[in-house]
């Protein structure tokens, strides 16, 4: 399972709606970076060998919700500061739906029919190079034969920025197997305390991180063969460590 | 292939609406009491739902209350444990973001900060689970796999949850899952959660925290520690199906059932006790008990099932973690919860139910489930301490 057999980038949403205006009407209820984390996903499916049997690992939004949500929140608190009332706010339960942290994980198991063993990680900075680390050991085993069927997994973000004015969708397919061009294989997710916490105030995004790290590793796999051992920026970590993602091309 | 290295529990701490630690979780729960009760503040505010399972051990005015939330039960259980937090991984659920904010944009309490600042103790690893109801399970199976993989030495495991709040109520409400208010002499709070009864209209929305302290048998044995439990097994599956529901057949919730058995190396009729899901929804109870007479194929009415959300409500995130506390006490007492304001079994929900008092069986494996909500499965199976003379691996 550890090696990058596709990746896709969502981040422009009328090109993304264009390019799958199937799956977007059917995601219409959802927030942004929910569409633009299918969006991905469902391009790097496309080039799994059994979609339905791979494992999916989901990156939860370090910023939930939609601009809707925010809208209908401040009316629903402001209403209920002012005259201590809360009933007579509607709130539309689509909009309570973009709080919900595993919606993605969901609509992708119920788009690839995928009862498979999951993870859904949360919306705390540097969670992907966790997503990564999982990778690892499910590859590794400990002793008895996975459970899950494929020797696939589906690795997807979409977060947003703070005020929801922009969004960005990743996806990654791991599998047993290379894929097309060069064989790259995820080799070691390595990490050391940060010796100052200035080193390591991060930005919270579930999705940059793992895009800059694609594109890294893309840019190197285009030029040569050989391991990439990529540091993690302060800014896509956790806080904690410094991290290094360690790749092999050849 | 070498030996696996076996994994028990050494630690519980709890903070639910049944009290303020594990211990005041098992006793509530197992005297067949409810936590449930009437939020006057949401009456005041006029909401549809006022029923609600709270934490009175935790003032609403106490200064961070979302993190004291995950505090207090992780120290409960460290310190039962014996254990420091800089030498154990974490892996953990804090819920989803609580909105009711300041006027400009909602800069809601994320969920993501919070366990950024929990996890800041921890050796590592760190690791934050996001599956709704069924996150409290997952964390707890992933750190239980971390461990046995030999990838932390120790882990604190679990989840927290303050979501009470008028917006989820609210929002809840209008999703169809929570038991709305009713006029009549019915609507006593404490019986606003039915699992699997006739006449069960929803969850009563609840908060709470508990965590676990897992590590290797013989890790736990070279410290002297007192061992709660073991771990034997976990599973995870996918409904998907739909994001509000799940199948009627509960076909993926036997599924990760069934992979926990595998895990253990167990069959099922192994299994002495089952600490259901059971959120007393129209048809979320129905799905489970279907799952459950499968599993258990002929001994399904043999086979007690209790379901602790109609004692606490439905803590969400947190729930799996909860409900552990009890499994893992029923796994080594034998004693079994009764499932509160159970009274009639509905006819799609037939099982072995323990109605109105505990029932006590032979100590052994307990299996406990969580479903969340958009179809995540998860299930663990705990069972009692090993022997002094059983082997580590």
């Amino acid at each position: 399972m550890t090696f990058l057999a596709g990746a896709a980038i969502a981040d422009d949403p009328a090109t993304a709606e264009a390019a799958r205006p199937e799956l977007w009407r059917h995601a219409r209820r959802f927030n942004l970076p929910v569409k633009l984390a299918l969006t991905a996903a469902h391009d790097v499916a496309a080039r799994a060998r059994a979609p339905a049997d791979a494992r999916l690992v989901s990156l939860s939004p370090c910023h939930a919700g939609s601009p809707e949500l925010w809208r209908a929140t401040h009316a629903f608190e402001t209403n209920l500061a002012q005259t201590g009332k809360a009933a007579r706010v509607r709130v539309n339960p689509t909009y309570t739906l973009h709080a919900i942290d595993n919606l993605a994980l969901s609509a992708l198991a119920i788009d690839l029919r995928n009862h498979a063993p999951c993870l859904g990680l949360g919306g705390a900075p540097g969670q992907a190079w966790t997503a990564l680390e999982w990778i690892l050991e499910q590859a590794s085993g400990d002793g008895r034969p996975d459970d899950g069927e494929g020797g696939e997994v589906l690795l997807f973000a979409g977060d947003q920025t703070p005020t929801g004015t922009s969004a960005l969708g990743v996806a990654a397919l791991f599998s047993d197997r290379p894929g097309g061009g060069p064989a790259i294989r995820l080799v070691a997710v390595e990490r050391a305390p940060l010796t100052r916490p200035s080193e390591g105030a991060p930005d919270a995004d579930a999705a940059a991180g793992l895009r800059r790290w694609i594109a890294a590793l893309s840019a190197f796999a285009a030029r040569g063969r050989g391991p990439h051992a990529y540091a993690v920026p302060p800014a896509d970590g956790d806080g904690r460590d410094r991290i290094t993602v360690v790749a092999e091309v050849s | 292939m070498g030996a696996r290295p076996r994994v028990v529990v050494t630690g519980c701490g709890a903070l639910s609406p049944l009290g303020a630690t594990a211990a005041q979780l098992c006793a509530g729960a197992g005297a067949g009491r409810s936590g449930i009760r009437r939020a006057e503040r949401f009456v005041e505010a006029g909401l549809p739902v006022t029923a609600v399972g709270e934490v009175e051990g935790l003032p609403l005015d106490t200064p961070a209350r979302d993190l004291e939330m995950s505090r207090r039960p992780i120290a409960e259980a460290l310190a039962q444990a014996g254990l420091a937090p800089g030498r154990a991984g974490f892996v953990w659920t804090t819920g989803l973001d609580t909105f009711r904010d300041e006027l400009q944009a909602p800069a809601a309490t994320s969920a993501g900060t919070r366990f950024a600042t929990l996890a800041a103790n921890f050796g590592g690893p760190r690791r934050m689970i996001a599956t709704a109801c069924s996150a409290a399970t997952q964390a707890i199976g992933e750190a239980f796999h971390l461990v046995r993989r030999g990838r932390a030495s120790a882990c604190v495991a679990g989840g927290a949850t303050t979501m009470v709040t008028p917006f989820y109520l609210v929002g809840f409400s209008w999703l169809q899952v929570l038991a709305l208010d009713q006029d009549g002499p019915d609507d006593a709070p404490a019986r606003a959660c039915r699992p699997f009864d006739r006449s069960r209209r929803g969850f009563a929305l609840a908060e709470g925290g508990a965590a676990l302290v897992l590590e290797p048998l013989a890790a736990a044995r070279a410290r002297g520690a007192t061992v709660l439990a073991e771990v034997l097994g976990f599973g995870a599956s996918q409904d998907a199906y739909d994001l509000n529901r799940p199948p009627p057949d509960g076909e993926a919730a036997e599924l990760c059932m069934r992979r926990a058995l595998d895990d253990a190396g167990l069959a099922p009729d192994a299994i002495t006790a089952v600490n259901a899901h059971g959120t007393g929804t129209r048809a979320g109870d129905p799905a489970e008990a279907a799952a459950l007479r499968r599993l258990l194929g002929a001994r399904w009415q043999r086979t007690p099932v209790s379901s602790l959300k109609g004692a606490i409500g439905h803590a969400m995130s947190a729930s799996g973690a909860l409900e552990a506390v009890v499994a893992i006490a029923s796994s080594h007492t034998g004693l079994v919860p009764p499932t509160v304001n159970l009274e009639q079994p509905d006819d799609d929900c037939l099982l072995d139910h323990v109605i109105g008092a505990a029932r006590t069986v032979s100590p052994g494996p307990v299996l406990s489930c969580s479903f969340g909500m958009g179809g995540q499965n998860a299930a663990l199976i705990f069972a009692p301490p090993p022997a002094p003379s059983e082997a580590s691996s």
